[in-house]
């Protein structure tokens, strides 16, 4: 049986343009040669930092932004191919939610018209419309007050809420989460994030976590990928990433992660990278992470490849040892 | 109340900020009162609209115009409050000086990055030479942590990554090597391993300068690693002041417990756990409930007491306040250890 949804070998490039006639220099490959499979009922976690390339993917699973190449199955039928009717009732099964839930809401319109307005580009629940939104708006834990309520009027939290019954008004299979707790204070934050385990449980969907934040990845997700500069450079489920990193990015990134005890804090071993993340547009040949990497070896000099090993992938020539 | 460290570089007393509207007065800040010894790291946390920016912009003098402030703010033995501007001039810079939030905004991008720290020197040292401006920005560049200082103090803001940036603020700020450092959220717009550098540079800097630091954050994470004492902050009051350790592991006030339960932790063992959840919001400034301002999300609260009576802080251990009637008194700790 295949996955409810597959992502093979999916490239995203932009054009480098410079000078008065933006003439083409070059290419920056903000997404290159992903490939991720995502199980109905499952949370994946895409982390990674700035400039990683983690929302791209998001973007290009709903075809928000058209993949270079590469191939996005849903059920088996490839989205990047589609078109037309068959795309857009593709769509429906697979929804994002934004990170910003202050500029992804239309502050012209109350909160009931903003979540109806999906049904109405599907034509759906015509005559019926009054009480979906009700639902849904129970389904979110929110009051049936703000339906005519304008965004302005509502807290960050209750935004977001608003952000997710939309996207299960068209009761999709696949929701992608983009950042949607990072805009939030932390007592506003652990709501959503139960709400949408709920959800999760309630309506068997799949999600898939972008964030740069590993403590909230390690809370939601089955399955974690990590992103550097484009690639996934390891992938595994939750827990043994986190007891048992073996690409040292990963591991660097989770001892710079502060935990909130000061006595673990005292005694923990943190990393410390040097330098930055060099630049998109001038990357190292071989292992991208070599500049900064305190194992890099000549071998680093050819690209690895993601290797999985029992369940635990990963793209380096020196793992750690599980 | 408040705790008075011995040989205390700052002292404030019963700070209170009220701004004037249209309609009606809004206490943005309530009767704060906290206290800094020198070389000490003091944590600051709360959420937006808790007063903690607040505070800093009030003990630097950094407050708009229509703010009125009462209370007293003293360093360095000076009262601060109702202080001449030019004496504040002096100080802001040399013996006190803030790390902002947004490194990208708080440079000038039409000058050099050395040019901007050279300017940070010249205003409170004009005797040294060009050459000697030159080498002290060099070595400001290279204390942060900035490679080939060299080859990097002519480039433009646009020129450095947001890490840098960051980081030749931080230079900026210590370029006078000051007693007292506010960083307001330092780290919150950056990846957690930049994060953990420009943490790690504020740690050597503190180090070498033995200078104080008031690290204004919302990560409890954050300031379990840096901070000797905390102040938590609720809707412009202090909620609860402590040492870090005391703070975390004999936790007094409900506010700071439901803030603990509700984030998410890279230690913990499994997914399946639900987080705690604070119920409802921050109230506004203007709109504060009646009793304890806590007292709609707590989930201790007593009809009748907390919605009522506000309460006064009250001390449960060995330099441990909280904003609590119902926090109790905790056994000392005579190893220095807990319990």
């Amino acid at each position: 049986m295949s996955a409810l949804l597959e992502v093979r070998d999916l490239v995203k490039e932009y054009p480098v343009r410079r000078g008065l006639l933006r003439r083409e220099i070059g290419s920056v490959k903000a997404v290159n040669g992903v490939s991720l499979t995502l199980e109905r009922g499952r949370t994946l976690g895409l982390v990674g930092e700035t400039g990683c390339g983690k929302s791209t993917v998001g973007r290009c699973l709903v075809r928000l932004v058209e993949p270079t190449s590469g191939a996005v199955y849903l059920d088996g039928e490839n989205l990047t191919e589609m078109s037309g009717r068959d795309l857009r009732a593709a769509r429906r099964r697979i929804q994002l939610v934004f990170q910003d839930p202050y500029a992804s809401l239309d502050p012209r319109q109350s909160v009931g018209a903003i979540i109806a307005e999906p049904l109405h580009l599907h034509h759906l629940e015509r005559g019926n419309e009054q009480a979906r939104i009700a639902n849904l708006l129970d389904l979110v834990g929110l009051s049936q007050s703000v339906r005519d309520q304008y965004p302005h009027e509502l807290s960050g939290g209750q935004r977001q809420r608003v952000g997710i019954a939309r996207a299960l008004a068209l009761e999709p299979e696949v929701i992608v989460l983009d950042e949607p707790v990072s805009a939030l204070d932390v007592s506003i934050q652990a709501g959503v994030l139960n709400l949408l385990e709920e959800l999760q449980q309630r309506l068997d969907l799949a999600y898939l976590f972008i964030s740069h934040d590993l403590s909230v990845v390690r809370h939601v997700s089955h399955e974690v990928a990590v992103m550097y500069l484009g690639r996934i450079v390891e992938r595994v489920d939750a827990d043994r990433l986190y007891s048992s990193p073996k690409h040292p990015y990963t591991k660097a990134m989770l001892s710079a992660v502060p935990v909130p005890d000061p006595r673990i804090e005292r005694s923990r071993q943190r990393i410390v990278l040097e330098g930055d993340l060099p630049s998109p547009l001038d990357l190292p040949g071989g292992c991208a992470f070599r500049s900064r990497c305190w194992k890099q070896t000549d071998r680093c000099a050819i690209g690895p490849s993601l290797i999985d090993e029992q369940g635990h992938a990963v793209a380096c020539h020196h793992p750690e040892l599980e | 109340m408040s705790i008075a460290s011995d040989g205390a570089l700052l002292q404030v007393e019963g700070l209170s900020v009220t701004f004037r509207s249209r309609d009606g007065d809004i206490n943005a800040l309530r009767d704060v009162s906290f206290g800094m010894a020198a070389g000490e790291s003091l944590g600051v946390v709360g959420e937006s609209g808790s007063g903690k920016s607040l505070t800093s912009a009030a003990i630097m003098g950094l407050l708009p115009a229509n703010a009125v402030v009462s209370g007293s703010i003293r360093f360095m033995g000076r009262e601060l409050l109702g202080a001449k501007e030019s004496e504040l001039r002096d100080l802001r810079g040399r013996r006190m000086s803030i790390i902002s939030q947004n490194a990208l905004t708080a440079l000038n991008p039409v000058h050099t990055v050395g040019a901007q720290i050279i300017e940070a020197i010249r205003v409170h040292d004009d005797r040294p030479s060009r050459r000697e401006l030159r080498d002290r920005a060099l070595a400001l560049l290279d204390l942060v942590g900035i490679p080939q200082p060299s080859s990097r103090i002519d480039n433009y803001p646009h020129e450095f990554s947001g890490g840098m940036r960051q980081r030749a603020l931080i230079a900026m700020s210590v370029a006078n090597e000051p007693d007292l450092i506010i960083a307001d959220e330092p780290t919150t717009a950056l990846d957690v391993t930049v994060q953990a550098q420009i943490l790690d540079v504020l740690a050597r800097i503190q180090e070498r300068t033995r200078s104080s630091l008031m690290l204004i954050t919302h990560d409890l994470g954050v300031v379990a690693g840096v901070a000797d004492r905390v102040v938590v902050m609720y809707s412009g009051s202090i909620a609860e002041q402590a040492d870090v350790d005391d703070l975390f592991h004999q936790t007094a006030h409900p506010y700071t417990r439901g803030l603990l339960a509700c984030l998410p932790r890279l230690d913990a063992r499994d997914r399946s756990t639900s987080l705690y959840r604070i119920p409802g919001f921050q109230p506004s400034p203007s709109d504060r409930p009646d009793g304890c301002t806590f007292h709609p999300r707590c989930d201790v609260a007593k009809p009748g007491l907390c919605d009522v009576d506000a309460p006064l802080l009250i001390e449960v251990g060995a330099g441990h306040i909280a904003r609590c009637h119902l926090a109790v008194r905790h056994h000392p700790r005579p190893d220095g250890s807990d319990q």
